[in-house]
């Protein structure tokens, strides 16, 4: 086989893994709790931009992914308590309204304070070098990202099946007032989810300004990006956003080498298909 | 009915109004529950389902007290109200589907450290047949071991006072019978039992003390014998 369709394979993985830990993190919010965010995209650029100004600082790639998200999650956190939680009677025009607004804020003020241009952050040294595997050279650190990736996809399916808390959140799904009329701190169910959310948007913001670049306006193709995962795996299943991730990834990797002008359009293909055959998403549960 | 027939309370509402859409309204509930199991009784759509919602926080009560041991919990978030110890079996026993039978038990299990809680194993013990289905679905069960789990998930959260409703509804005459057992064990045990029924037989085995709802008013009290074989009261207040 052709080496260079290896290597667009590979980096179909690598965006697929990037495309993972962004759309797992809006799965995990949207779809499982039902809170509609549209700063999930916000979220990402700032968290890259964050994660880049540590780097800067520090010098440490780790440093900079651990800070970017912990930031992210605790931005989710307050504006979860402060304005979301508000809202939450009022339904999803609401909850959409406030979060476009947000998005837009966050989007502005870090125009505001990084600029215009285009900004990457540096890949770390230790993990940069060219690994060859079965005659295929490619860079080491795009195998650490599908490695984080895997690992954050095992993290969250333990949490979610194998701790008290998962099952809070799976039968928060199924009937949250019942599950407050029986002694379960709702409130602090949705918090905690919307961190963790928020975390996982943070950390793809410096995984994706890593591998790719961070620039204004990428928070809005992010946000598509990350809905096409969510509603073509099926709202709320960690399994359908790993499945739609990696079909993502690989149409966004071949398309821009065969066809860079279709790439956008290539991506929502099977957003439509699955849309007009099968509503709920692949791994989705019929509502 | 002498006074003596009366418990000393544990659970007292006191002139409880609540609204709920339109229809089921509760326009001055007034009622006590002590260690015996006590039956409201009333006709579709008079407002007992209500009732237990609004003690629960889940139809927060527009007005009125609902205290438990001295304390007032109306106004409370319903799982706070939980935490207090109030244990809630809703109608249609609402089981989690993403859950099994023993994740529902661990969900809803809060420890008091006292010998003898109610723990996830000791309602296996209660309910055997629980524990040989722990890992499916809790709602792929039958009707009365979905009754049972619901009892159980209650159970757990270590409550004073159990409120049921309607466990009767849909549930053939054995798993009825087996609910009403389990009633009158936990009764046994100490805990205080608030029960809405339509079905006047789960009243007639199980019930100290009957309170009639009619139109969200708790318009008639009895020792639950006086009611019950009093037939042209029967008929005034439920037809039957």
């Amino acid at each position: 086989m052709d080496t260079r369709y290896v290597i667009l394979v590979l980096n179909g993985l690598t965006q697929g893994a990037i495309f993972f830990v962004l759309g797992s993190g809006l799965t995990l919010a949207f779809g499982l709790m039902r809170i509609v965010n549209m700063s999930h995209g916000a979220f990402y650029l700032l968290g890259g931009y964050l994660g880049l100004a540590t780097f800067r600082l520090t010098g440490s790639w780790t440093v900079a992914v651990v800070a970017a998200g912990l930031s992210i999650a605790l931005l989710g956190l307050l504006l979860e308590r402060g304005m979301l939680a508000r809202v939450r009677e009022g339904g999803d025009l609401s909850q959409t309204l406030l979060t476009i607004a947000l998005s837009m804020i966050i989007a502005d003020v870090a125009l505001a304070i990084w600029g215009g241009h285009s900004l990457s952050i540096r890949s770390p040294a230790a993990i940069s070098m060219p690994v060859t595997i079965f005659g295929i050279t490619y860079p080491g650190f795009r195998y650490v990202l599908m490695a984080i990736s895997v690992l954050i996809a095992l993290l969250l399916w333990l949490i979610l099946y194998r701790t008290r808390f998962g099952i809070a959140v799976r039968a928060s799904v199924d009937d949250r007032e019942i599950v407050s009329a029986l002694g379960v701190r709702i409130d602090t169910v949705y918090s905690l989810m919307f961190m963790l959310s928020a975390f996982l948007g943070g950390v793809a913001g410096v995984l994706g300004g890593t591998y790719l670049q961070l620039s204004p306006g990428e928070d809005t193709t992010i946000l598509t990006y990350s809905l096409v995962v969510v509603i073509v795996g099926g709202l709320g299943s960690l399994m359908g956003a790993v499945v739609s991730s990696l079909i993502l990834g690989q149409i966004l990797s071949f398309s821009l080498a065969y066809a860079p002008q279709m790439s956008m359009f290539l991506v929502f293909v099977p957003m439509a298909i699955v849309l007009a055959v099968r509503p709920e998403g692949l791994f989705g549960r019929r509502v | 009915m002498s006074d003596s027939s009366v418990p000393e309370p544990v659970l007292v509402l006191e002139n409880l109004h609540a609204s709920y859409g339109d229809s089921h309204v509760l326009q001055g509930c007034s009622l006590s529950v002590g260690h015996e199991c006590v039956t409201v009784l009333g006709r579709n759509g008079m407002g007992k389902t209500t009732l237990l919602r609004a003690i629960m926080g889940l139809t927060p009560p527009k007005s009125g007290r609902i205290v438990l041991n001295g304390e007032n919990l109306a106004g409370l978030k319903p799982f706070q109200i939980a935490g207090h110890g109030i244990g809630y079996v809703p109608q249609g026993r609402r089981l989690f589907p993403s859950l099994s039978v023993q994740e529902h038990l661990v969900l809803t299990y809060a420890s008091t450290h006292r010998p003898n809680e109610w723990t996830p194993n000791r309602v296996f013990e209660l309910f055997p047949e629980l524990w040989d289905r722990r890992h499916i679905s809790g709602t792929r069960l039958s009707g009365g071991e979905q009754q049972m789990l619901a009892i159980g998930r209650a159970l757990v959260t270590n409550p004073r006072v159990l409120l049921l409703d309607e466990p009767s509804e849909g549930l053939s005459p054995v798993a009825n019978e087996r609910v009403i057992e389990t009633c009158r064990a936990l009764q046994r045990e100490g805990l205080a039992i608030l029960l809405v029924e339509q079905n006047i037989r789960v009243a007639e085995a199980l019930a100290n003390r009957i309170y009639v709802i009619l139109s969200g008013k708790t318009v008639y009290e009895s020792a639950a014998q006086a009611f019950l074989e009093d037939l042209a009261l029967r008929q005034k207040y439920l037809g039957v």
